[in-house]
């Protein structure tokens, strides 16, 4: 890529997530209550699907995908696309900050992997409850749906030194 | 800090310094000899979930789990423990090196699981494909060893010097 090429990528980069227009969802309790929003959110799909596995298929599963969507897309936007920006975007700082708060989701990913290993034992073998397929198919989609914006939530759950509008 | 924060923080950069100087897995160490290493680690913690998967031998799921576990610590003693040590004990070129390869871990975990349960769930909810207990410790087993060997299975992928 050309050095043209890549300040054009920059000034298209910054034009989407440096909006200061967006400074009202910049500040810290604004990102902390998107993230509050869309961790319900997905545990509403998990519920609902468990609860009633054909529902998450209907209006509500639909609602529900498009708030989480929207949430995700305004945490993004409120921590400048940090999490989603290529090197080239980056400067050497955010760069460091995407990569650390890679290492942090990685982590909350393993101890959910083990806290569902265990829960899953004691549910289905210890307490013999049975398995049914399309239960297991809606946390299966709740876990996907956290786990693909976890960097953006954990950004923007973290305090940002200097950098909190509040 | 601390008293006891600075004395922790002294044990481990007198450790990560140990580890530095280890020669113990030095004959691990040339790239082709970590990558074959990776190889084995990976492909058995693929092999142990086929077998969790299939309800398969109870003997050759526990060989496997062996092997996987040996995998993963011969992977982290060859990188220097670097994928787990904490900001204290690393330099910052070492932390960038680390995140980095959390960075690629993670997205490497991501796709594995989208492949793994978007064609499950179709199989579930269309074709009425039955889950069992053991289908699920399987995929959960397949999930926490491979996320425990990656990072330190990256870096001794791309690492050129150890």
């Amino acid at each position: 890529m050309s050095r043209n090429e890549v300040e054009a990528v920059r000034q298209r980069w910054a034009a989407v997530f440096d909006d200061p227009g967006l400074a009202w969802a910049r500040s810290r309790s604004r990102r902390r209550a998107l993230c509050v929003l869309h961790w319900a959110v997905i545990g509403a799909v998990g519920v609902a699907g468990w609860l009633e596995p054909t529902l998450a298929w209907g209006l509500t599963g639909v609602g529900l995908l498009l708030v989480w969507f929207a949430t995700y897309w305004l945490l993004s936007l409120s921590t400048r696309g940090v999490t989603e920006g290529p090197d080239t975007v980056l400067d050497e700082r955010q760069r460091a900050e995407r990569d650390h708060v890679h290492r942090r989701a990685y982590r909350v990913v393993l101890w959910m992997a083990m806290i569902g290993f265990v829960a899953s034992w004691a549910v289905f073998e210890a307490a013999g409850v049975p398995v049914e397929g399309r239960q297991i198919g809606q946390l299966g989609v709740a876990a996907l749906l956290l786990l693909t914006t976890l960097p953006t939530a954990l950004l923007g759950w973290a305090p940002r030194e200097g950098r909190d509008d509040d | 800090m601390t008293e006891h924060g600075e004395a922790q923080c002294s044990t481990l950069r007198d450790r990560a310094a140990r580890l530095q100087h280890d020669h113990r897995y030095d004959a691990l160490r040339p790239l082709p000899r970590r990558r074959a290493l990776v190889v084995v680690a990976l492909g058995a913690i693929a092999a142990l979930s086929g077998t969790l998967w299939l309800a398969g031998s109870a003997w050759l799921a526990a060989l496997l789990w062996l092997v996987a576990v040996a995998g993963l610590v011969l992977l982290r003693r060859v990188v220097r423990e670097t994928a787990d040590l904490p900001d204290d004990a690393l330099d910052e070129r070492l932390v960038a090196v680390r995140d980095s390869a959390y960075r690629t871990a993670f997205a490497t975990v991501a796709a594995l699981c989208v492949a793994v349960l978007v064609p499950l769930w179709i199989a579930v909810d269309g074709f009425d494909y039955t889950v069992t207990a053991g289908n699920l410790h399987a995929l959960l087993w397949a999930v926490i060893l491979t996320t425990l060997t990656l990072p330190s299975a990256i870096l001794a992928w791309t690492e050129r010097d150890l």
